[in-house]
């Protein structure tokens, strides 16, 4: 065991073994107390540690630093709470921004772990035709020879495309793959995805060649060699495994667990099939490796128009601009084309949040500490008197403010690491607070440290060294006016800051509420989805369809192309009405004859597809409202669109129009719903839509039992074939769950915002009552009732409040409008928020006062008249 | 010369043998003197002894309890046994002969 251990006494590593112990000893008292008190006590523990660490280090040996450190001591000591707001107000704050920090890195880290990251890009294109205008991230089969062959300053190209639903078998055992995907063998040197075993340059060469990643390898072969075996997916096509590959990263946004030649491909599909051949089909994300030095932008202009240039006299003839455009790798996970909203958004929004807490912290620690001052004035009148310079004095509560931020910092280091399991939790990132692999980290918190001590202990420095001795020392103190003015103004801005957080927060979870509520506008409920992995299974639909319906087990069965909340992909239609130059996208999908009943659509014209056995089907189309708008048509039942022949080049089939259905979410529900063309044409190609799934409704109630009886009837059809399945409305609210945790995280945030506020203004509650002793002790014996005199202790405080709301609504408006206004469906803006979120300032501000004011007034005024 | 704090680390670091890291180093001198030592108090003799090659110090794997973070566990050195056997002579010398101070009654 000893060997195993790394001999080492690096600070990496005392850090390290510092936390650890503190982590160890914090899951010791949990044992024993409540999270509160265990807390308290680490946090105990850890000052005590700075403390006894502090007091060794030789640099307080020097007379000046020694006499610093035992002042900032004795005034730690002398007023334990105060100094407890203060530091732990602090330390709440920047271990926020550090746990911000950790996310937002988290965020940016996707993709980076390529080594030539910065000179990768995606060829994506910018489609415009008629009304619709879509920006995506695929492109053609030829793009990456062509661009490889006639660009210079391309270093390498290379496609890919997933192969979802593959079925795998290895020896006895089936394996469900979705992972999977068909690579060019350039990708091996694109991106940084390194073999273990097998050759990178030979590996994905010939036909039906597969490379499995380490995990995927194990898992098939255990630890023996995997290059050299054989695995069997789809129809019995045997594949020989050429190479094994390290597992991809976590941030990565290509979740790739195999990589299958892009050869098997042009082997299966055929060299002459659309899918290949179609300059304007996009079916492929095409990645593109830049010599070092090379001018992107002049090769994103010089590549924009060379579809038109292909197929120009077709773009034309159907009235459409296509442009190819580069994008570079890192933003791929951070902007996604086409979207108006991103991670990106959220990462500004959090920084945002992570800069005004910083704020929050460092104003609660002016605030407190200048309000101090005035008990220290005598202080700076005797140093003064005994020769002090102001330079010196400067120098001394500078480096006392330093002194205090990095205590705090030390606790907030504590603190980031008890929160880390919630945060993981939260925010499903294996966040950490990792000192080697992220060096900038250390740099980062020490001049967080350094920064907030400045900010925070420049206005005091400033402030109390310029004192002059005579006055102080005679008891005429000035701080009070002055320094009350700068402090009332910080406690303004905190409350506008507090109260627009609070607001956003409140529109933002009704926003994401609203989406997640919003009528999709078919019934996901009780809605089974069983995938048709192998063209054996998907030759069995009639007779499956026929065996499930007559079990009685279902209510009803469609087969399906798509599931709702996957999407579609848009092709080209023709109109009725229309010239051919006007030609219109449409989300095309091919759903068989009872998908109004399956999926509980809404009809709102026409008849829908015919019962089964009457076959006029294949000349049929449902299409959505937004489609019969967008084509300007009041009676759209009837009308004709042509659709291109999948199977012979510039060939157009009719289709009739035979119902209309109300709007339904085919894609997220955070985008736009556009017109759908609804197909039932069990004879369309691989690949272009071709049925690939059922879609089974079930009774309500207990679903285990239907799925057991739907097993038996699965095997009996099709014995040896596997029953994958999944339900609609668990694969749906999939999506939400990553609006959901940004939802969580930012009320979190917000929370701990408001956390920081309360703890400012309970300091400042504390001191200015102290303050006021005399005052409220006069003023009780002149007669003055309790509830008069909170309200005169309260009062400046709430017209703080208010006029700081006067200011936080309209700004908050404005970032709320335009946030929402990313959203295609959002929900109504109203006042509640805003008078919510007002309303919950001003009663926690109220409360933290309160629980200082009303003690005051309760007091005997003896007690504090007596004293003097 | 090794200090009282430097001393007892020491010995304590002999007698936990392989779980000799800080939390339990400070739990045992908590036993044995019946006051609390701040971590603080505990790191810095055991820097300062491995400064001095009394001690040496290796990162044990990763636990659970601990956030997933190593252990640094100490181990005595030939030059930390022989300062050891020093102590216990010269105290032993000093002792010779005297009897045990009285602990009991005040008035």
């Amino acid at each position: 065991m000893i060997e195993n251990r790394r001999h080492n006494t690096s600070n990496a590593n005392r850090l390290q073994g510092i936390l650890g112990d503190f982590t160890e000893t914090y899951h010791c008292y949990r044992q024993e107390y409540s999270i509160l008190s265990a807390l308290v006590m680490v946090g105990w523990d850890g000052l005590c540690t700075i403390g006894f660490s502090l007091k060794t280090v030789s640099i307080w040996r020097f007379g000046m630093f020694r006499n610093f450190l035992h002042t900032a001591n004795r005034i730690l000591k002398r007023n334990k709470r105060f100094s407890a707001l203060n530091l732990g107000g602090l330390a709440v704050g920047l271990g926020c921004v550090i746990l911000l920090m950790l996310y937002i890195d988290s965020e940016m880290k996707f993709d980076r772990y390529h080594e030539q990251a910065d000179r990768i890009y995606r060829v994506g294109a910018h489609i415009q035709i008629g009304d619709m205008d879509i920006i995506q991230g695929s492109s053609n089969a030829h793009m990456a020879p062509y661009l490889a062959e006639h660009y210079p300053e391309i270093q390498a190209a290379g496609r890919i495309r997933r192969f979802s639903n593959a079925t795998v078998k290895v020896a006895d055992e089936t394996y469900q793959e979705n992972r999977f995907y068909y690579a060019d063998p350039a990708l091996l040197n694109i991106f940084t995805w390194p073999l273990i075993q097998g050759d990178a340059e030979t590996a994905l060469s010939a036909p039906f060649s597969i490379v499995l990643c380490r995990s995927v390898a194990m898992k098939y072969f255990g630890s023996e060699r995997a290059v050299g075996r054989q695995v069997v997916m789809g129809d019995n096509t045997i594949y020989q495994v050429t190479g094994v590959m390290a597992d991809v990263p976590f941030y990565s946004t290509t979740e790739c667990e195999a990589l299958i030649s892009f050869s098997t491909l042009v082997d299966q599909v055929g060299a002459q099939a659309a899918l290949l051949t179609d300059w304007t089909s996009f079916n492929f994300q095409t990645y593109v490796l830049l010599h070092p030095g090379a001018d992107e932008v002049a090769l994103d202009r010089r590549i924009e128009g060379i579809l038109h240039e292909k197929e120009g006299a077709r773009l034309r003839a159907k009235g459409a601009t296509e442009t190819l455009l580069l994008q570079p790798l890192r933003d791929i996970y951070l902007r996604p084309l086409g979207q108006s909203t991103g991670p990106m958004t959220y990462v500004r929004v959090f920084s945002a949040v992570a800069a005004l807490i910083l704020m929050m912290a460092c104003f609660n620690f002016m605030n407190l500490t200048t309000a101090r001052a005035v008990t220290r004035a005598r202080e700076v009148g005797v140093r003064k008197t005994l020769g002090a310079s102001r330079k010196g004095l400067i120098v001394q509560f500078l480096s006392e403010a330093i002194f205090l931020s990095a205590v705090s910092g030390a606790i907030a280091l504590l603190l980031v690491q008890l929160a880390l399991p919630v945060i993981q939790q939260l925010t499903q990132r294996p966040l950490a607070l990792d000192f080697s692999g992220m060096p900038w980290l250390i740099p980062m918190l020490l001049g967080l440290v350094l920064i907030t001590g400045i900010l925070a202990g420049a206005y005091p420095a400033l402030l109390l060294s310029r004192y002059q001795p005579g006055q102080v020392l005679r008891g005429r103190s000035r701080s009070g006016a002055q320094g009350g003015q700068i402090r009332r103004v910080l406690v303004f801005l905190q409350f506008v800051i507090s109260t627009g957080l609070l607001i956003a927060t409140g529109v933002i979870v009704m926003q994401l509420n609203y989406l997640q509520k919003k009528d999709q506008g078919f019934n996901k409920e009780h809605v089974m989805i069983c995938s048709l992995t192998s063209p054996a299974t998907r030759r069995a639909i009639p007779v499956l369809k026929n065996a499930f319906l007559s079990s009685g087990e279902v209510l009803s069965v469609s087969a399906a192309s798509t599931i709702p909340g996957w999407g579609a992909p848009t092709n080209d239609k023709w109109p009725e009405g229309f010239t051919r130059a006007e030609m219109q996208l449409m989300a095309e999908v091919n759903m068989d004859e009872d998908v109004v009943k399956t999926l509980g659509l809404t009809l709102l014209a026409g008849e829908g597809f015919s019962a089964r056995g009457e076959g006029s089907n294949h000349e049929s189309v449902i299409i959505n409202e937004a489609a019969a708008e967008a084509f300007g048509w009041k009676q759209a039942v009837g009308k004709i669109i042509r659709t291109p022949d999948y199977t012979k080049r510039g060939a157009w089939i009719n289709k009739r129009v035979v119902g209309v259905v109300k709007n339904f979410h085919l894609r997220a529900v955070s985008q736009a719903i556009r017109p759908l063309f609804m197909v039932c044409d069990p004879e369309l190609p691989f690949s272009w839509g071709d049925w690939d799934r059922l879609l089974v409704r079930l009774p309500a109630g207990d679903q285990s039992q239907h799925l057991q009886r739907l097993k038996k009837i699965w095997h009996t059809v099709l014995p040896g074939e596997r029953f994958n399945t999944r339900f609609l409305d668990e694969t749906f609210d999939r999506q939400f769950r990553r609006i959901a945790r940004t939802r969580n995280l930012f009320s979190y945030f917000a929370a701990m915002a408001m956390v920081v506020a309360a703890i400012g203004l309970l300091g400042m509650a504390t001191y200015s009552t102290a303050q006021r002793r005399k005052e409220i002790g006069i003023r009780k014996v002149m007669g003055s009732g309790v509830s008069r005199l909170v309200y005169a202790l309260s009062r400046e405080l709430l017209i703080v409040v208010i006029a700081a709301n006067a200011l936080a609504w309209p700004v908050a408006f404005v970032f709320i409008r335009r946030w929402l206004a990313a959203f295609p469906y959002h929900m109504e803006m109203t006042l509640w928020p805003f008078f919510i979120g007002g309303a919950a300032v001003l009663l926690l501000s109220w409360l933290t006062i309160a629980s200082q004011t009303v003690k005051a007034a309760l007091a005997n005024p003896i007690k504090a008249l007596m004293v003097e | 010369m090794l200090t009282r704090a430097e001393e007892l680390i020491l010995l304590a670091v002999w007698r936990l043998g392989e779980a000799a890291y800080s939390v339990k180093l400070r739990d045992l001198l908590k036993t044995l003197t019946g006051k609390s030592w701040s971590f603080g108090a505990v790191y810095m003799p055991l820097e300062r002894l491995e400064k001095r090659g009394l001690i040496v110090s290796t990162m044990a794997d990763p636990t659970a309890e601990r956030g997933g973070r190593a252990k640094r566990i100490y181990t005595l050195t030939a030059l930390g046994h022989k300062a050891l056997a020093d102590i216990r002579r010269i105290q032993d010398a000093a002792w010779e002969g005297l009897p045990q101070p009285v602990v009991g009654f005040h008035e």
